[in-house]
């Protein structure tokens, strides 16, 4: 099928069904709930490296999704109206006739790269992360300096904890460790976060930390409830009670600095933030939340809803400014969630996920899940339940279905699997070293699994998508790199290339073949300033990559790449 | 700077040996960094985004992007049918964000005391509503104690009002207190016996006010004996909000103690002995109950009787927990003594309740005594929601020797169960029988 083809037949078949249920034009049209950005400024070029969405904004007002009703939404209603979608089904069955009815992500320059914004900085598969800095973590700021002054009691969440100002005067937020899991959230979220900074994302400043009773005073405020909020001796043991304590009789936890700037609250996926004329790709179509998928599939952090998202305003000396978008919270990642060892099922399932349950009520509980299959207790207490051997790149669930991850393409994951794939083993070592673990076992388990886990990842996505990439023109030659090749997943292995010209008229007869990652274009015809090449790998079902040329004068030059 | 922070003090003693093995494990790893530490796997060294084209000013990446429009054609006349729908689920999503943070908020928290109020909605039918308040009192008399007072009246005039206390909760030893008072005017009754025809459907009203105090010994409900003491009255009379009224087809003379209250001293024992692996959910194990309880007639003429209640609960796992056979045996009765001839028909032994016959309305059936049998099937289908089918034998009769199995009434079906609690469960079931199909849902203590 030619370039374009699938396109047209996906828009006649979506019409002809639309026409024969008598659709009343285009008077219902798009959601609602979008708000409108301010586009009369910016200009457009989908060859940027960096897309700007810095421009000077006033202060957008305070805004988050209410956490219990996201919850209940993308809990319940969602699935069940994905369930129940009728024109998805179609969409569907559409798919399977050959039509290209997915919605390619939208922030995606020529080159199918995500510019860097104020979501998203291309980092580790662009320029490997030095292993000093994974080291370290990803923060450059020490830990809270002692003693610690409780100022409230931790609000939400099922952790326990307390906010406090440091002997500094800084504000963080610390979170207890689970009853006899130390370092279990506490190195959970440290890894993560040095692995999730690295890819590319915004992290807060989180610290391990550990700390004695006698570290701690509450504010004479909250003791004497002056302020409306009473939090006494008794309410901090009764805390304290719930939290890890290492054999020398210190707590473990980590402390989370507050961050820079004014908190707008969460985004929400499914609308852009109200105020903010700069958020102006529909969230679920941005290919760094969609691509996150990948990433969070590999470190298996199944919590992913929209309030681990935090944006927050910088503002500036003439009081504008931009909002900035961390990725907030990924501590419910390898074996761990807040209260303790992850459930078993988390990363395998949603929580309600419709599928499993139907297949385990028509089978009379004869299914076995996979999550069952998987040997995840490690018995390392600040592990908890992870594994790599049942582990799928496609199958792995958060636990309630994210609006971006829902939208994810083939081109999508392949883009996020490139970035898993980027992290070397070194890396992945110095990452893990980061914690500091105190339990041996735990450094080696977590460098082993997530080894293994993201050579999965690779295999798996770079077999539906072929992983060539990073397309140049060089005296004449097109050259390019075959990913699965470069990190050792495949030995030698042969290229074919179909030619197409401007109008779409194949210009070559059957396929051109490459032994190397690299194509000669002086044997390519004369006469055509624009040429489309779609790659693929000899003997493999993975899908093409489409690279288009143009020529200026005699040198020719990339124009696009897309890969799915 | 981090690591300047960690290298002084004891937390450097707690962190030399990780640190080693750190360093070890990075070095002993087949790709090792270099001097700059730099670990290029690919891209790194070649890869620059070629520019092509003038660009001008800060430029974005690509417009707005909108929904495709053909998508929003294919997709408006179904936006448009499910509307409705759409307004129903943001309602409720609205109000489980107003309400949720104070039933599920899952931070570390005491249990609430005091006084509160809070409405309470009995649903008897599609057409009978209930609503009241409901008063709770946590921490009255004592940090582990709880009473709980509620009301409703309902579009059928039923009135209801319901006192329930406990001291020493989970403690060794407890108290239970219970109290009662149901105005129902439309209470079904077919007649006595096994084989009573279905069409002898009728109702009557029955105002019944019942307490009962419980000396509890044992703190699992699983393994308890109850000594209990109490008062029952019962007073049939004329009903109302149905037809045909019990007496337009029973002759009068024809039921025992028709339209005659009754009231009744009662006292005796309960008891649970239970050795389970989960009581919520279990897939091991046996349960026995028994309950006995002696009634006297506070008036001449009112009856003395026994009441009584052996059942037995066994599980067994098939080849995993999550798949269970359960099994559930009850055998119920009502004997009259101290010269009494016979028992009031609304006394008498009823499939309701946990008695219930699962393929036959409430109330189809009662006698002196109930034999019930019943083996489900129980596979997991969601966290702690079990699918169920379930093959069930029920029978009523005058006397033990009257039972035979050719009589019993058979019911199948299935359902869903959803334990709550070691002493609660929710239970949806669907069931047939000879005489059609039954749906129930009920919440309370059951199998």
């Amino acid at each position: 099928m030619r370039p374009g083809t699938r396109s047209r037949t996906a828009h006649a078949l979506a019409l002809s069904c639309a026409l024969l249920l008598g659709v009343p034009a285009l008077a219902l049209c798009s959601p609602a709930e979008d708000a409108m950005p301010d586009t009369t400024i910016a200009t457009v070029d989908n060859h940027t490296e960096v897309d700007h969405d810095r421009r000077a904004i006033p202060q957008p007002p305070d805004w988050e999704p209410n956490f219990w009703g996201h919850q209940f939404r993308e809990g319940l209603i969602e699935p069940l109206s994905h369930a129940f979608d009728i024109p998805d089904k179609m969409l569907f069955l559409a798919r399977s006739l050959g039509a290209d009815t997915r919605r390619e992500a939208v922030n995606v320059n020529a080159f199918d790269e995500v510019p860097n914004s104020t979501w998203f900085t291309n980092r580790n598969h662009v320029r490997a992360v030095p292993v000093a800095d994974l080291a370290r973590g990803p923060d450059s700021l020490a830990a809270p300096a002692k003693p610690w002054i409780i100022k409230h009691a931790k609000q939400g969440g099922a952790s326990a904890g307390f906010q406090i100002k440091d002997a500094d005067g800084k504000k963080w937020l610390v979170k207890l460790d689970p009853r006899d899991h130390p370092q279990l959230s506490s190195g959970a979220d440290m890894v993560a976060r040095t692995l999730v900074r690295a890819a590319g994302y915004n992290v807060p400043h989180n610290e391990p930390v550990r700390f004695r009773r006698s570290d701690i005073k509450i504010d004479e405020d909250l003791l004497r409830g002056t302020k409306g909020e009473h939090f006494g001796e008794a309410d901090l043991d009764t805390l304290l009670a719930h939290g890890a304590v290492f054999p020398d009789g210190t707590y473990s936890a980590f402390a989370s600095l507050f961050l820079p700037g004014h908190v707008l609250g969460s985004p929400s996926m499914r609308r852009l933030r109200p105020g903010d004329s700069n958020d102006w790709f529909t969230h679920t179509n941005r290919r760094e939340l969609r691509g996150l998928y990948v990433l969070c599939s590999w470190i298996d952090n199944w919590d992913t809803k929209d309030h681990q998202f935090l944006d927050t305003f910088t503002m500036r000396a003439d009081s504008l400014g931009h909002v900035d978008h961390y990725l907030l919270d990924v501590g419910s990642s390898f074996g761990a969630q807040a209260n303790g060892p992850k459930a078993r099922w988390q990363g395998y399932e949603s929580t309600v996920d419709l599928g499993w349950i139907a297949r385990r009520f028509v089978m009379f509980g004869l299914a076995v899940e996979p999550w069952r299959r998987a040997h995840q207790n490690t018995g390392i207490p600040s592990v908890g339940n992870f594994e790599s051997e049942v582990f799928h790149p496609q199958h792995f669930a958060t636990e309630q279905q994210q609006g971006a991850f829902r939208e994810l393409t083939e081109g999508d994951a392949y883009w996020g699997a490139k970035i898993v794939a980027s992290f070397s083993d070194a890396q992945i070592a110095a990452a893990v070293g980061s914690t500091h673990f105190e339990d041996p076992r735990a450094t080696e388990f977590l460098v082993r699994n997530l080894i293994e886990r993201r050579d999965k990842i690779a295999r798996y996505w770079f077999g539906r998508v072929a992983p060539l990439d990073f397309f140049w023109v060089e005296e004449g030659v097109l050259r390019f790199h075959d990913l699965a090749r470069d990190i050792g997943l495949e030995g030698e292995r042969g290229y074919e290339v179909e030619v197409e010209s401007e109008g779409g008229r194949v210009r070559t007869h059957g396929r051109l073949r490459m032994t190397t990652p690299e194509m000669d274009l002086g044997n390519l015809p004369n006469g055509t300033s624009r040429l489309t090449l779609e790659f693929s790998i000899s003997g493999s079902r993975s899908k093409p990559v489409r690279v288009e040329l143009m020529r200026t004068g005699s040198e020719w030059a990339v124009t696009r790449v897309r890969h799915g | 700077m981090i690591h300047a922070a960690r290298s002084g003090g004891p937390l450097h003693r707690v962190l030399v040996a990780p640190l080693v093995g750190f360093a070890l494990l990075i070095f002993s790893l087949p790709s090792t960094a270099g001097a700059s530490g730099a670990v290029p796997r690919f891209g790194d060294s070649t890869w620059v985004a070629p520019t092509v084209g003038p660009t001008t000013g800060q430029p974005r990446v690509a417009r707005p992007d909108h929904e495709r429009r053909w998508e929003t054609v294919l997709r408006a006349p179904f936006r448009v049918v499910f509307f409705p729908l759409r307004l129903v689920a943001r309602g409720m999503e609205a109000g489980v964000g107003s309400f949720g943070d104070r039933l599920m908020n899952p931070g570390p928290k005491s249990a609430a005391k005091g006084l509160s109020i809070a409405p309470e909605l009995d649903i008897g039918g599609l057409t009978e509503l209930g609503p009241g308040p409901a008063i709770t009192w946590a921490g009255f008399p004592s940090d582990d104690s709880k009473l709980h007072l509620s009301g409703i009246w309902s579009t059928i005039d039923r009135r209801r009002v319901q006192l329930s206390g406990r001291i020493g909760d989970r403690r060794p030893v407890g108290f239970r207190l219970r109290g009662d008072y149901d105005y129902k005017p439309n209470l079904r009754f077919y007649g006595i016996g096994n084989e009573t025809p279905s069409s002898n459907r009728s109702v009557f009203l029955l105002e019944n006010t019942r307490g009962e105090a419980a000396l509890l010994l044992g703190g699992s409900p699983l393994r308890q004996l109850r000594l209990v003491g109490g008062y029952s009255a019962m007073s049939p009379r004329r009903g109302y909000q149905g037809t045909p009224r019990l007496e337009e087809v029973f002759a009068p003379g024809t039921l025992p103690y028709d339209h005659r209250a009754t009231q009744e001293l009662l006292y005796g024992a309960t008891a649970d002995l239970a050795a389970l692996d989960d009581g919520r959910d279990p897939a091991i194990g046996v349960h026995a109950r028994g309950e006995f309880r002696r009634a006297v007639g506070l008036r001449g003429r009112d009856p003395d009787f026994n009441q009584w209640l052996v059942e037995g609960r066994a599980y067994a796992p098939v080849f995993a927990k999550r798949r269970v056979v359960a099994f559930r045996a009850v055998y119920a009765g009502v004997d009259p003594t101290g010269g009494t001839p016979t028992i009031p028909f609304y006394r008498l032994i009823q499939s309701d309740g946990p008695l219930r016959f699962a393929g036959y309305p409430t109330h189809r059936f009662q006698d002196r005594q109930l034999l019930l049998g019943r083996v489900e099937y129980r596979w997991e289908v969601w966290h702690s929601v079990r699918a169920l089918a379930l093959y069930e034998l029920g029978e009523v009769a005058p006397r033990a020797s009257a039972f035979t199995a050719r009589a019993a009434r058979r019911s199948y079906g299935g359902g869903l169960r959803y334990g709550l609690s070691d002493e609660g469960t929710v239970r949806l079931e669907v069931a047939k029988s000879v005489e059609g199909l039954q749906a129930s849902l009920a919440i309370g203590s059951g199998f």
